[in-house]
């Protein structure tokens, strides 16, 4: 069940998640913070988006074309 | 017609689109009942691909694309649960790299991932990179990969579990104390931001 929402936006939502200390994820016994991970190997993956992605937001705007 | 309709046609053609059923419920608070799927306001649409070559009699054929390989190995969990059973109603994972229930176990381009919809390299190569960095934080707050329970459970099972707010502005679990975040990360959802009423969690905010 791939996702279907283009890589881009994927990545920018794994960037977010780790971001957020590991939105979702639970460290047991770990401290109680968000403090946000150091970023030691996904800094490559962490460029703004530049591309028209296909979202609901765009699909809903009309601009992505529909087959 | 354009090269890139063509193109999007083809593609469809070559594969077998299946919409699933039973998505997340919209309840407020509710999100983190269901983490393996609460991931973004895409997931919603929740079409999914499977090429017909990969089918198996013995699986269902439209999740047999993603799960084949995961359902060859006996992969158990909490309480002895196989990843095989609770996947035999179709896949629930985590970002597509983790799923509740099976902690320690990570995926690589696993279901809910792009995977095959991208090139495979680059998100080999992005799924790999996330993983050693959560699991170099692990390292860094003293705790062992063997602590990691994958992910959160259902509000109130555990003292000890913690939740965290989306960054979309989702309210914290009932009873659970609002987290803070680092000035300057918390930044919206841009599918919030283009069009709040496409945001599954914009509209419970």
């Amino acid at each position: 069940m791939p996702y279907i929402g283009g890589f881009p936006v994927y990545v920018q939502k794994c960037n977010e998640v780790m971001s957020g200390g590991f939105d979702g994820f639970v460290l047991e016994g770990a401290p109680d913070s968000n403090a946000a991970p150091r970023v030691r190997y996904t800094g490559r993956w962490r460029v703004p988006l530049d591309i028209d992605v296909i979202s609901p937001a765009a699909v809903a705007a009309r601009r992505v074309p529909m087959v | 017609m354009s090269g890139q309709r063509l193109r999007l046609q083809a593609a469809l053609r070559r594969y077998r689109l299946v919409r699933d059923l039973q998505f997340a419920p919209r309840q407020a608070g509710r999100r983190f009942e269901n983490a393996d799927r609460a991931f973004h306001p895409l997931m919603a649409s929740r079409l999914a691909v499977s090429s017909t070559r990969s089918m198996r009699s013995s699986a269902p054929p439209a999740f047999a694309a993603m799960t084949g390989s995961f359902d060859k190995i006996r992969i158990a969990g909490r309480n002895g649960l196989t990843l095989a059973e609770k996947w035999r109603a179709g896949p629930r994972a985590y970002l597509g790299i983790a799923s509740v229930g099976f902690p320690n176990l990570f995926m690589i381009t696993g279901p809910g991932s792009p995977s095959v919809l991208a090139s495979m390299i680059q998100a080999i190569e992005q799924h790999v990179d996330w993983l050693a960095d959560c699991i170099g934080h692990m390292r860094d707050v003293g705790q062992p990969p063997s602590s990691l329970r994958s992910m959160t459970r259902t509000p109130g099972s555990s003292t000890s579990t913690r939740y965290r707010q989306s960054r979309c502005g989702l309210p914290a679990a009932p009873g659970m104390s609002a987290p803070t975040y680092p000035a300057g990360r918390a930044s919206s959802c841009p599918i919030s931001a283009a069009s709040p009423s496409m945001c599954r969690n914009a509209t419970r905010s």
